[in-house]
C-alpha cells in the first residue's frame, strides 16, 4: 500500500514543479496548492504502520498488536496542516486576482516589462 | 509563572481580536493596542528576570503527560527574544503611530501587527516541531498581508513572490515533519533530541536536518535563500520592514540555534563545513550587494544579509563561544537594524525620498537626524564602543580560538568591505549634494528612533553586561539535558 502513496507523492511534486515554474500566475498558484498536498500526503504516509488497520480498539478489548494499527496522530496533525494550506491557498488567490486587475494580465514576464 | 507566560500567545491573539473588532474607532484602537504592547513588554521582562537563574518554565498544553502533549518551553534563550521581539514591535508601533499619513491609516494594521506578534512570540516559546511550523504560518500570514499592504504595483509583485517562496519552505517543513516522524515517531523538540541521540546521525537524520536548514535559511535570509529580503525589506512599509530585519528574520535563525543545539547536534557537526561555507557567501553578498545601490533601505537591507551571515557564522561553529557570540550579536543586530530603518523612515518623511542621490547634505537639513544615522552607521560598520564592534569581534573571536582560520580571515576581509560600504553611504547621506526641502517629524517617529538607537550605545558601552548574559544563554543551550529534564520531571 505504502508504495502507492509513494507514487502519488513522486507524481504530485512532479506536477507542482512543473506548473511553479510556469510563466501565468494562476498556474504557480495550482503549482503551490499541488506541492502543499504532496506534503500533506507525506504525512500521512509517515504514520503508516504494517498492514494499515483502522486505529479502534474493538469492543471486545483483549491484548492488542500496536504495529498492525495505523498512527492516528499525523492525520491529526494534516488536519491542521490542510487547514493553514487552504487559507494560504485562498489568499494566493487573492493577490493573483489584484495582480491581474491592475496590470490586466497574469503573465509574470508581461508584469516585469510592465512595471519596467 | 509556568501558568502565565502562554500569556504571550493568548494576549495578542486577544488584543489583534479586539482591535478588529473596533476597527472602526481608531483612536480606542490606536490605544489598546499600546497599552497591551506595554503589558506584553512587561510581561517578557517578568519573564526574563525569571529565567535569570536558569530556570526552564515549562507548560503542557491540556496537561497530557510529556511526550503527548504540546509543550510550551521558556528557557534564557526564549525569554531574551522575546523582550526583544515585543520592545522592537512597540517602537515601531509607536513610529507608524506618527509616519503613516491619515491617506496611509488602514483599519487592518493594527490588528494584523498583533497577529504577527503571536506569530513570532509563539515560534519563540513553542517546543514542538509541528506547533513551530503552524506558528511560522501564522507570523506568515500577518507579514504577507502587511508586506503588500497598499496593493501598488511594486508591492503586489514583491508579496507574491515572497508569499511563493515561503510557501515552498512551508511544504518542504511538512515534509522534513513527516520524515522524522516516520524515524522516531515524535514531534517534541526534547523527545526528538533523545530519540534521535539514541538513533545517531544515519544518512536519513542528515538529509533531515538538511531539508530543516533549507526551510529555516529561508526565513533567516541565508545564501542561496536570501534574494527575497532586499526587495521585501525596501518596498514594504517602513516599520513592518523595521519589524522584518529586527525580529522577524531572528526567528529564523532561532529556529537555527534550537536545531543545531537541541534537535540534530550530530548531524549538524557532519553538515558543518558546508554551513560554514554557505554562512561565507551570506556575508559575501550581502557586502557586495550594498555596492550598486543608491537607496538607503536597499543598503540596509542587503547589509541585514551582511550581518545575518556573522550571525549565522557564529551558530555554524557550534561550540559555546560561538553561541554566546551570536546570541550577543542577535541582540545587537535587532536592536540596531530596526533603528536604522526607522531611521531611513525618518528621513524619508523629512525628505520625501529613500534615494541617496537625491537626499544628500543631510548633516546639514536635519543635524539631528544624521547624528541618530551617525550612531547606526558606525555601528553596522563595527566601529568602537559601538555594539556592532563588539559583536564582531566575539564572532571572529570565536572563529580564531577555534582554529577555523581561514574561514574566520575570510569573515574579517568581508568586515573590511562592510566598513567601506557604511562609510561611502554615510559620506553620501550626510555631505552629498542634493537639493529639496526638508519637512518636520512628529515627535514620536524621533522618540522610537532615538530609543531603538540608544542600545547601540548602551550595549556597546555596556558590552560587558550584554556578553556575560549571551554566555549564560549559551552555556544553557549547549545542554540539552537540563531543557529535556526540565520537560521529563513535569510529565
Amino acid at each position: 500500500m505504502l508504495w502507492i502513496l509513494a507514487m502519488i507523492i513522486g507524481a504530485l511534486v512532479t506536477v507542482a514543479s512543473y506548473l511553479i515554474m510556469q510563466r501565468r500566475i494562476i498556474q504557480v498558484v495550482l503549482g503551490m496548492a499541488v506541492l502543499s498536498h504532496a506534503a500533506n500526503l507525506m504525512i500521512v504516509a509517515s504514520g503508516w504502520v504494517g498492514d494499515g488497520k483502522a486505529p479502534i480498539v474493538p469492543k471486545t478489548g483483549g491484548p492488542l498488536d500496536p504495529f498492525a494499527y495505523v498512527d492516528p496522530l499525523p492525520q491529526a496533525m494534516v488536519l491542521t496542516a490542510i487547514v493553514i494550506s487552504l487559507a494560504v491557498t485562498a489568499f494566493l488567490l487573492v493577490l493573483a486576482f489584484f495582480t491581474y486587475k491592475k496590470f490586466g494580465t497574469d503573465d509574470i514576464d508581461e508584469i516585469r516589462r510592465l512595471k519596467g | 509563572m509556568n501558568a502565565i507566560f502562554p500569556l504571550f500567545v493568548v494576549l495578542p491573539l486577544a488584543t489583534g481580536t479586539f482591535l478588529f473588532l473596533v476597527r472602526k474607532n481608531r483612536a480606542l484602537q490606536e490605544s489598546v493596542s499600546m497599552l497591551a504592547l506595554l503589558v506584553n513588554l512587561i510581561l517578557a521582562g517578568i519573564l526574563l528576570s525569571a529565567t535569570a537563574d536558569g530556570t526552564i518554565f515549562v507548560h503542557r498544553m491540556g496537561l497530557w503527560p510529556f511526550p503527548y502533549a504540546i509543550v510550551l518551553a521558556a528557557d534564557r534563550l526564549t525569554a531574551t527574544l522575546l523582550c526583544l521581539s515585543s520592545s522592537i514591535v512597540g517602537a515601531c508601533a509607536v513610529f507608524a503611530g506618527s509616519y503613516l499619513t491619515d491617506a496611509q491609516r488602514k483599519e487592518a494594521f493594527h490588528p494584523l501587527l498583533h497577529f504577527l506578534l503571536m506569530g513570532m512570540q509563539g515560534c519563540f516559546i513553542t517546543s514542538d516541531l509541528f506547533n513551530l511550523f503552524v506558528f511560522f504560518e501564522v507570523m506568515l500570514m500577518a507579514t504577507y498581508a502587511l508586506l503588500g499592504f497598499y496593493y501598488n504595483l511594486d508591492q503586489l509583485e514583491m508579496a507574491f513572490k515572497y508569499t511563493c517562496m515561503n510557501l515552498i519552505a512551508s511544504a518542504l517543513f511538512l515534509l522534513g515533519v513527516a520524515l522524522l516522524y516516520a524515524q522516531v515517531g515524535t514531534v517534541n523538540m526534547a523527545d526528538l533530541a533523545v530519540k534521535i541521540k539514541l538513533l545517531g546521525p544515519t544518512p536519513l537524520i542528515v538529509v533531515t536536518a538538511l531539508i530543516f536548514v533549507f526551510v529555516f535559511s529561508v526565513k533567516a535570509a541565508i545564501f542561496p535563500m536570501h534574494l527575497w529580503l532586499p526587495s521585501a525589506h525596501s518596498i514594504s512599509p517602513t516599520p513592518i520592514s523595521a519589524i522584518l530585519a529586527g525580529v522577524l528574520v531572528k526567528v529564523g535563525i532561532y529556529s537555527i540555534i534550537r536545531c543545531a543545539t537541541l534537535i540534530f547536534p550530530a548531524a549538524f557537526l557532519i553538515l558543518q563545513p558546508g554551513l560554514i561555507l554557505l554562512c561565507l557567501l551570506t556575508i559575501a553578498m550581502g557586502a557586495l550587494g550594498t555596492l550598486p545601490q543608491t537607496s538607503l533601505k536597499r543598503i540596509l537591507a542587503y547589509s541585514t544579509i551582511n550581518q545575518l551571515g556573522y550571525i549565522a557564522f557564529g551558530i555554524a561553529l557550534l561550540s559555546q563561544a560561538g553561541l554566546a557570540a551570536a546570541v550577543f550579536y542577535i541582540v545587537g543586530h535587532a536592536y540596531l537594524k530596526s533603528a536604522m530603518l526607522l531611521g531611513a523612515g525618518l528621513n524619508q518623511k523629512l525628505t520625501g525620498t529613500v534615494d541617496l542621490e537625491e537626499m544628500g547634505g543631510m548633516m546639514g537639513k536635519a543635524p539631528f537626524a544624521s547624528l541618530l544615522m551617525l550612531v547606526g552607521f558606525l555601528s553596522l560598520a563595527g566601529f568602537p564602543p559601538f555594539t556592532g564592534f563588539f559583536a564582531k569581534l566575539f564572532v571572529l573571536q570565536a572563529g580564531f580560538s577555534q582554529g577555523a582560520i581561514l574561514a574566520t580571515g575570510i569573515a574579517l576581509g568581508f568586515g573590511v568591505i562592510s566598513l567601506y560600504y557604511n562609510f561611502t553611504t554615510y559620506q553620501r547621506y550626510a555631505w552629498g549634494t542634493g537639493g529639496g526641502e526638508v519637512g518636520a517629524a512628529g515627535a514620536g517617529i524621533y522618540g522610537s528612533v532615538a530609543f531603538l538607537s540608544a542600545f547601540a550605545v548602551i550595549f556597546g558601552l555596556g558590552a560587558y553586561w550584554l556578553f556575560e548574559w549571551a554566555q549564560l544563554v549559551a552555556a544553557q543551550i549547549t545542554k540539552p539535558e537540563l531543557y529535556i529534564s526540565a520537560m521529563r520531571d513535569l510529565g
